[in-house]
């Protein structure tokens, strides 16, 4: 029994210890493969978190780009209006200077020979489109002393026209700068020949000759 | 023969203990890496958000730079073209003023 017995244990021993090897083995294994799923798994999720992150802020940077990009549209734009009503006003600006240049040249003129000349010429003018008769004229204080012969100028045009024409200085005279303003009596009707009156109502069809001339290149 | 029996079934039992232990382990690293991962990606997705915003804010500075470089032009274009203006009101103001006062003078 006893020589028997001693191969016996050793056989057991070879089993038992290829129970626990196998045992180990396998543990070995369920170990290997948890840490290498382990590993995949975090892998996988950080890969998703980044495709989640990337995803997000693209899209980020793209609405900030767009909104600084919209921002600047409208700055530019009305930076843009701003300069052109700047433009717009200093053009306006240079063109009303020639308006003020020509009243103060127009004070000037009034005290010539030639104004009285021309403000003869436009007494005429406003009796003919008055078409005669009796006829008020309006001076301003200053050209009331200048002595105009009403009377010669009125015969004058009554030989024209080929019907009575009386002149008549207004009562008051006139607060403009120069020029006229004449009115039928009988008609009741009532031109402007004031030099305001004038530059007012030509003023609309020079304006933009004015400017071409002013901001002419050649 | 009960004393062989009964190391068997000992061996067999650690063999089990064994297994379980490392399934027991498993799970741990199961868990593990759950939490390393969340703590991972939570760093990932905090990173590339933080640099989207740095990126952006590069965006946004380049584009406001550009803007004021563009309104910087048009003043300095109207600037000019004032000068410009002013120059040839200056050389034409005098024919200007005849056209005027020309017109001015006659009904």
């Amino acid at each position: 029994m006893k020589v028997s017995s001693m191969p016996l244990a050793g056989d057991l021993d070879k089993l038992v210890n290829a129970v626990l090897s196998k045992a180990k083995e396998e543990a070995e294994s369920i170990i290997a493969k948890a840490k290498d799923e382990a590993e995949k798994y975090i892998k996988s999720v950080v890969e998703e978190s980044r495709r989640k992150a990337e995803k997000e802020a693209s899209e980020l940077i793209r609405k900030r780009r767009s909104e600084a990009l919209s921002k600047r549209r409208s700055e530019v734009a009305r930076a843009r209006t701003d300069v052109t009503r700047e433009l717009l006003g200093f053009k306006e600006k240079l063109i009303e200077g020639v308006v003020e240049e020509v009243k103060r040249e127009v004070q000037a003129i009034v005290r010539t020979k030639e104004y009285e000349e021309r403000l003869v010429d436009m007494i005429k003018e406003a009796v003919r489109v008055l078409g005669g008769g009796v006829v008020e004229v309006k001076l301003n204080k200053r050209d009331r002393g200048l002595g105009l012969d009403l009377t010669a100028i009125a015969s004058e045009l009554s030989q024209e026209l080929g019907r009575p024409v009386e002149l008549r200085l207004a009562s008051e005279p006139g607060n403009f700068t120069g020029g006229l303003i004449a009115k039928s009596l009988e008609a009741g009707i009532e031109v402007d020949y004031t030099v305001e009156g004038i530059l007012e109502r030509k003023w609309k069809r020079l304006r933009s000759e004015v400017a071409k001339i002013l901001f002419s290149e050649s | 023969m009960d004393e062989v029996l009964k190391r068997v079934l000992e061996a067999e039992e650690e063999a089990r203990r064994i297994i379980e232990e490392a399934h027991e382990e498993a799970r741990r690293i199961e868990a593990e890496a759950r939490r390393i991962a969340e703590e991972r990606a939570r760093a990932v997705y905090d990173e590339v958000m933080r640099e989207a915003e740095r990126e952006a804010e590069r965006e946004v500075k380049k584009v406001e730079e550009e803007m004021v470089q563009e309104i910087k032009r048009l003043e300095e274009d109207a600037l000019t073209e004032m000068k410009r203006l002013e120059f040839l009101a200056t050389k034409n103001r005098e024919k200007a003023v005849k056209l005027l006062l020309a017109e001015v003078l006659r009904p």
